[in-house]
């Protein structure tokens, strides 16, 4: 296995490879292990670090700067602001996801199937390709060990209320609940990239180049034929070493905002107008309840349960629960009152009402070199949003919560069901919703027209060849539910159609 | 169409480097709070020591009050902390905290809340003055102080010495499941027999 880091490159290094794939996270893995297994020479190029399993910890000061992008100082503008997280290591977010492994619901395949006129994207078409990565990322359902008190809480919420919920399917293997996925899993037992597709790649010969922020693609004659990076030193900070990657094909798999950032740095996507446009990001809010009783949330896997009944409408509810320093970061309050709030630690439930969007935002390149992430909630969703948080705090005091927490900056608290009942008044205005996201998708959305796509159908850039898309970018629509299975699955059918390509050649 | 590369099977060429750092693979887990994997933590964001000093007296009126933990020696660890996530943002929002911290400190003034900076009132004026831009119609500050207080609060949060007092002890848990784990995978008879919940 060769992972090479900083103190590895010269000043100025260039390498050769078959393929080159920017990104290892769920896109960039499937892509690279399939191409590695067919034989090719693949090199990875990652900005984060590799972690290995053995280094994860329960310490949110160290884990986030070494496994979040931006110590998860990222943020969405718009109205309401959206602060969002993303991985930035060896294994990308796949590291510090939850687990859940859904396939999309039909109906959206079935738009999919509509809107790019093939049925390749349809429920058939994908359904071998899901099968495969369910198989290769082990989802499956949690043992009885594993399951943590607040998942039951909330299956026993959904019960009272009569409401539908479904078990997740998640990636794992033999989990037991360490319940620390956000922070990497320290027993090895989610399935993230890291400890599935990668070390696959890797045992075929597979290289990956990590502290490497690729910045340029290289163009020669109108075609894609590698990358430039800047190895980042990791005492500093700073950009001090030059890494190029010569190779017959690139794949960009480096997330929804990253992928058209680099890509919009060479003025791409200019027959459709697409790139950047199309994002989609599934905005959360918080819903957090005081019980009575000890839960020890931190105990045991919290995203075993997820409440189904306002799917149709668009709206579903879920537990998550999270170490305190991670908690700590969203709280509405400070000093005395924070300490008041954490000191029931003990005694909390972390929910969420998680809303399919029905708009969109964009992902643009701002002359300092950031991303600038767009999104503005519609009146639709703002109205999905007060009626699940309504309806899951409801639901907490049914069963016999203390308090509940509420999203909303000018109204944090609920001390009994009527409390709710002045959010339909005091909830008038979007920008007091306090919300969260982390399903970043679809911003070089994939069509079998260049007029309204970035990519093309076997996911190559209609306007530069050569280079391929491999994340979550390609989504051509919003899926309504956790992505990682999804990207997985379209990330392997891009590396497919590249090997047929080259037969074909 | 366009012409796409062709499979080969021949070995990396021998330019590859050879890896100097020393990954550890198999290692046992020890949850140590900076585990020994061979990974560098950034320096911390560079400061003045006015600055720190200042830095010091707004972190303290952001954190809980004895009785909760608060020591000399805990602020410096949370602004160590605070000084790290900001290394690792990116350069202009690393700088931005920076340039909020300072805006925080004198928001009292701003405001026309009180002549004297944050760091310098006593608690409850300053709660009054960190309550009153949380809860602001203007955005940017709103974000600058919510962003400023996330990453104080978490750091604060993150301490041993909090996680005491919360009953929050992961490292015997995550080792007690590591080692369950373990046994687990070794007897995957023993993972049958915890009947799997059925959808
Ligand atoms: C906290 C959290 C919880 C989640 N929970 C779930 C869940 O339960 N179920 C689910 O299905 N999904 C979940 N997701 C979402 C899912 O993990 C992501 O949608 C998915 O991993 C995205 O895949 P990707 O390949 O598009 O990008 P990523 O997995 O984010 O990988 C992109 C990689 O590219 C690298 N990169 C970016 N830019 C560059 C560059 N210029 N040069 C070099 N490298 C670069 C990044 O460092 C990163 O490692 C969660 C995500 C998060 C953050
Ligand atoms: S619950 Fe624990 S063991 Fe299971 S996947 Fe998450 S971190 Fe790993």
């Amino acid at each position: 296995m060769t992972i090479l880091a900083h103190e590895d490159y010269e000043a100025d290094q260039t390498f050769e490879t078959d393929v080159v794939i920017v990104g290892t996270g769920a896109g960039g893995g499937a892509a690279g292990a399939t191409l590695a297994e067919a034989g090719y020479r693949v090199m990875f190029i990652e900005e984060g670090g590799y972690h290995p399993t053995s280094s994860f910890s329960a310490y949110t000061t160290e884990s986030v700067p070494r496994l979040y992008r931006d110590a998860s100082a990222t943020m969405i503008v718009g109205r309401a602001p959206i602060p969002y997280v993303e991985g930035r290591c060896v294994g990308g977010s796949t590291v510090i996801n939850g687990g859940m492994a859904y396939r999309p619901p039909e109906r959206v395949l079935a738009d999919w199937e509509r809107i790019t006129g093939s049925a390749e994207l349809g429920v058939e078409g994908l359904d071998a390709a899901f099968s495969e990565v369910e198989r290769r990322i082990s989802a499956n359902f949690q043992s009885e060990l594993s399951i943590g008190e607040d998942s039951r809480i909330m299956e026993a919420g959904a019960k009272k209320m009569g409401w539908h919920y479904t078990t997740n399917r998640r990636n794992q293997s033999a989990c037991v609940g360490a319940n620390n996925c956000s922070l990497g899993c320290p027993t090895g037992a989610k399935q993230s990239t890291l400890v599935t597709y990668l070390p696959r790649a890797f045992e075929r010969g597979a290289v990956c180049l990590t502290e490497v922020r690729v910045e340029k693609l290289l163009i020669e004659g109108g075609r894609a034929v590698g990358v430039v990076g800047r190895a980042i030193n990791p005492r500093t900070r700073r950009a001090d070493r030059t890494v190029r990657v010569r190779a017959r094909a690139v794949i960009i798999a480096c997330g929804a905002v990253q992928t058209p950032l680099l890509l919009a740095r060479h003025g791409l996507g200019k027959p459709s107008g697409q790139l950047g446009k199309n994002f989609l990001c599934h905005p959360n809010a918080k819903v957090l309840a005081v019980y009575p009783q000890k839960v020890d949330g931190w105990k045991g896997v919290s995203q075993n349960t997820q409440i189904r009944e306002f799917h149709e409408d668009g709206i579903l509810m879920a537990e998550n629960f999270v170490a305190p320093g991670v908690l700590a970061a969203y709280l509405p309050f400070h000093g005395e009152r924070a300490w008041e709030l954490m000191s029931r630690y003990e005694n909390m439930v972390l929910s969420g009402v998680l809303v399919e969007d029905s708009s969109s935002g964009s992902v643009s390149r701002t002359l300092l070199g950031m991303p600038l992430v767009r999104y503005e909630l519609t009146a639709l969703d703002h109205q999905r949003f007060k009626r699940g948080v309504k309806l899951l705090a409801q639901m907490h005091f049914e069963l016999g919560a203390e308090r509940v927490i509420l999203p909303f900056t000018n109204q944090h608290e609920a001390l009994g069901p009527d409390d709710l009942e002045r959010i339909d008044t005091l909830q008038t205005d979007v920008n007091t919703l306090e919300l969260f996201t982390v399903h970043l998708m679809g911003t070089a959305r994939m069509g079998a027209r260049r007029e309204g796509s970035v990519v093309n159908l076997n996911g190559e850039l209609w306007d530069l060849p050569g280079c391929y898309v491999a994340d979550a970018s390609l989504f051509p629509t919003a899926i309504g539910v956790n992505p990682q299975v999804t990207i997985m699955a379209l990330a392997t059918r891009v590396a497919e159609r590249l090997q047929l390509h080259a037969k074909a050649a | 169409m366009s012409q796409s590369p062709r499979p080969r099977r021949e070995a990396l060429p021998d330019a590859l480097p050879t890896p100097k750092r020393q990954l550890p693979m198999q290692r046992t887990n020890d949850f140590a709070r900076h585990p020994k994997d061979g990974w560098t933590y950034a320096d911390p964001y560079p400061m003045s020591d006015r600055y720190r000093a200042r830095l010091h007296a707004i972190i303290e009126r952001l954190c809980p009050p004895p009785p909760a933990p608060m020591s000399g020696d805990l602020l410096t660890q949370i602004e160590l902390h605070v000084r790290g996530f900001m290394m690792y943002m990116h350069p202009l929002a690393g700088r931005g905290l920076w340039l909020a911290f300072i805006l925080l400190d004198w928001a009292p003034r701003l405001l026309f809340m009180s002549w004297r900076r944050l760091g310098d009132l006593d608690r409850q004026a300053a709660d009054r003055v960190i309550s009153r831009i949380t809860s602001t119609r203007w955005m940017p500050l709103r974000l600058l102080v919510v962003g400023i207080r996330g990453s104080v609060l978490s750091a604060y949060f993150d301490l041993s010495e909090v996680h005491e007092r919360l009953n929050y002890r992961p490292v015997p848990f995550l080792k007690e499941r590591v080692a369950l784990r373990e046994r687990l995978v070794a007897s995957p008879a023993l993972l049958g027999a915890t009947a799997l919940a059925a959808e």
